[in-house]
């Protein structure tokens, strides 16, 4: 716990309604939610800590992946893979849900004009996918990686758009995506049109080609599985990059009063200068360079 | 015009507070959290136990710290704070201004927890803490998830009492003793450290427990285990409350009951048991604003059995 002020801001808890929750891809789902108060807050790499039901002691966070403010309403991309995301696999339209939101730090605001580098593991796509749209609306230019080894959760298509530094037969783009906002997938195993390998091979490819003149601008944002984002801070260091990444911790209050969601963050010079920060109120979004990345266990 | 509804003040050590109901130690943080939360009316509390903290910073136990069991949940957050020093030079000052410029903040009791692994350090951060704005000091010799200190200290009854010997000679603010159910005799804690001059009790903290992962055959908790709360316990803390109350009835020491509790039915069967306030803990994960709820659920409840004063419930279960 810090001394620090929190810097959430006005945190609404309000009880949404089910508009809308299909299947997407094998066992991806897209939720929509009625919850005007959170939306209207709703930033890119914001929160909701949702109420699974009764018999639920913890609510369940899930990243926001579209806030439409006039419409009051929030989209997220979930995968099912316990108690509580298979409860709401089960949820239908009308169906009411507390949650708590928009709760956390969102991403930093990336400069009008700017050019950013997103690397999504599986749902960590969620608040890549936000901030990707956001940025785009304001005149960036972003390039999303996105890692699955199950099915993407958006229908594919090809592109014919060369990228810097990606073979022209790994083609296969989302077409939730404008032509304009460069996709990439990767998986380990091989599949038609993606990367076969982690999708940080991916970005490295595409950032060593880049000449340094284009890569100097860089923002790099990164939100998927532990290992995944460790790699893409080690790209960001190797090759001199400001990022960001939105880290995931079990979570009991959401509101940063139980610090139960830590992560180690460094604090000071040398190896034993760090501590545990909370994911839900300084985070989830952390500078990549402040993750103690040494220090999960 | 309305005729008035039941009273829902209690007195508690000394401390007047506004409702039965306080936010147990860990679960707020120091406080402030809560107040970012549109909608928080801080006239629904008495008060605010403050983060268990310690003489320096600890850092807390690795992660995983918490997790779901059924109807509960296992913590082992392992006391991380930024030591006294921190929470009254910097935490508290801010949290007053905050509390200050909230509707009915200034009415909310402040109570500050005590944690240390040897008795001079429990007695260093009460003696800080005598010297700051808190209305009261409550003594976490409890908990489960901390190497040294903690529940070793509470589950001995001389111990406790050498605990809380300490802390009453630093200090002129109430002194709470937060109990353990991991003893063998909870009565025999309570009357040692009632003997030691503790103003009142805290009861239940965590109860110890394990959750086991079984595909790695690995444990859930960085710390392997972890202290159980939530509506699992709830029988176990009323249990303890009603052991402590005749204990202690007769020296009129007041107990916050605490351990599960969601609803006004759950504080009503704790005052009955014994306590004189209740605590609210891991219900605030699900619903932060559910004290409102409780306070007018219970108005409700003691209007229907005609009650009038929430004090009136305390310690009147009827055996035989
Ligand atoms: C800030 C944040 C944003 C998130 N955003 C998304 C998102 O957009 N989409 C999505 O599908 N998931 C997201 N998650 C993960 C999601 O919260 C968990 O998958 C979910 O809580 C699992 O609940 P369950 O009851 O189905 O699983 P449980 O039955 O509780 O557990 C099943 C498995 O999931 C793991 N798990 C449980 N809770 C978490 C957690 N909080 N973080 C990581 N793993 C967990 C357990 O270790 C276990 O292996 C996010 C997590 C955080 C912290
Ligand atoms: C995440 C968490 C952290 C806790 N930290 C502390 C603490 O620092 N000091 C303390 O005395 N009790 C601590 N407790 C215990 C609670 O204050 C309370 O006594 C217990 O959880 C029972 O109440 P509940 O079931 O309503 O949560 C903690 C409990 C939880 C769930
Ligand atoms: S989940 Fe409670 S502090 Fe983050």
């Amino acid at each position: 716990m810090s001394p620090a002020a929190p810097n959430t801001p006005s945190l609404q808890r309000e009880t949404a309604r089910v508009v809308e929750n299909r299947r997407l891809a094998g066992d991806q789902y897209l939720m929509r939610l009625q919850a005007p108060a959170t939306a209207a807050g709703a930033r890119p790499g914001h929160f909701v800590h949702l109420v699974c039901g009764e018999g639920f002691t913890l609510p369940r966070p899930f990243s926001i992946l579209d806030a439409d403010s006039p419409a009051g309403t929030l989209d997220l991309l979930y995968r099912v893979v316990g108690r509580g995301t298979s409860a709401m696999a089960a949820w239908t339209p009308g169906r009411e849900a507390p949650l708590l939101g928009p709760a956390g730090r969102p991403f930093t605001e990336p400069a009008a004009g700017a050019t950013l580098v997103l690397v999504a593991g599986g749902v960590g796509l969620a608040p890549l996918d936000f901030l990707a749209r956001r940025a785009q609306a304001r005149g960036c230019g972003v390039t999303l990686f996105l890692g699955t080894e199950s099915l993407p959760p958006f229908p594919t298509r090809t592109t014919q758009t060369p990228l810097a530094g990606v073979a022209a037969d790994v083609d296969l783009a989302l077409t939730r995506y404008p032509e304009d906002l460069a996709v990439r997938l990767a998986a380990l195993r091989p599949r038609p049109g993606f990367y076969q390998g982690y999708v940080t091979g991916l970005a490295r490819a595409h950032l060593a080609a880049l000449e340094d003149r284009q890569r100097a601008g860089i923002r790099l944002y990164s939100c998927g599985p532990l290992p995944m984002m460790a790699a893409v801070a080690r790209l960001g260091a190797e090759f001199g990059l400001w990022g960001e990444v939105s880290l995931e911790a079990h979570m009991a209050c959401g509101f940063g009063g139980c610090a139960g969601c830590a992560a180690p963050m460094i604090d000071g010079e040398g190896p034993d200068a760090w501590r545990y920060r909370r994911v839900c109120a300084e985070g989830p979004v952390f500078a990549m360079a402040e993750v103690a990345w040494h220090r999960f266990s | 015009m309305s005729l008035p509804g039941p009273e829902l003040q209690v007195r508690l050590a000394g401390l007047e507070l506004a409702t039965p109901l306080v936010l147990l130690s860990g679960c707020v943080g120091f406080g402030e959290e809560l107040l970012t939360l549109d909608g928080f009316d801080c006239a629904q509390i008495g008060a605010i136990c403050l983060k268990g903290t310690t003489l320096e910073p600890r850092r807390g136990n690795p992660p995983c710290r918490i997790v779901e069991t059924h109807g509960g949940m296992l913590n082992a957050i392992g006391l991380q704070n930024p030591g006294v020093r921190a929470v009254t030079g910097v935490i508290l000052p801010r949290l007053l201004e905050r509390l200050a410029q909230h509707p009915h903040g200034r009415q909310v009791r402040l109570l500050a927890n005590v944690a240390g692994a040897t008795v001079p350090e429990y007695a260093e951060v009460a003696r800080l803490f005598d010297d700051s704005p808190v209305d009261a000091i409550e003594i976490n010799i409890s908990c489960p998830n901390v190497k040294e200190g903690g529940v070793a200290f509470g589950s001995d009854p001389a111990m406790a009492a050498r605990v809380v010997a300490a802390v009453r000679a630093v200090t002129r603010k109430p002194v709470i003793t937060k109990l353990s159910p991991n003893v063998t005799s909870i009565r025999a804690v309570a009357r040692a450290v009632a003997e030691a001059g503790t103003d009142g009790f805290a009861v239940i903290n965590t109860l110890m427990g394990l959750a086991v992962d079984a595909a790695t055959r690995r444990p859930v908790l960085g710390n392997v285990t972890g202290g159980l709360s939530g509506p699992a316990i709830k029988p176990v803390a009323l249990l303890k409350v009603w052991e402590v109350f005749q204990e202690v009835r007769d020296q009129g020491l007041p107990i916050i009951g605490q351990g599960g509790i969601a609803t006004a039915t759950d504080a009503a069967e704790f005052l009955i048991a014994g306590a004189t306030a209740v605590g609210l803990g891991t219900v605030l994960f699900q619903d932060a604003l559910r004290p409102a709820r409780i306070n007018r659920d219970l108005a409700d409840f003691m209007a229907r059995h005609g009650i009038a004063r929430v004090a009136d419930l305390t310690g009147t279960l009827h055996i035989g």
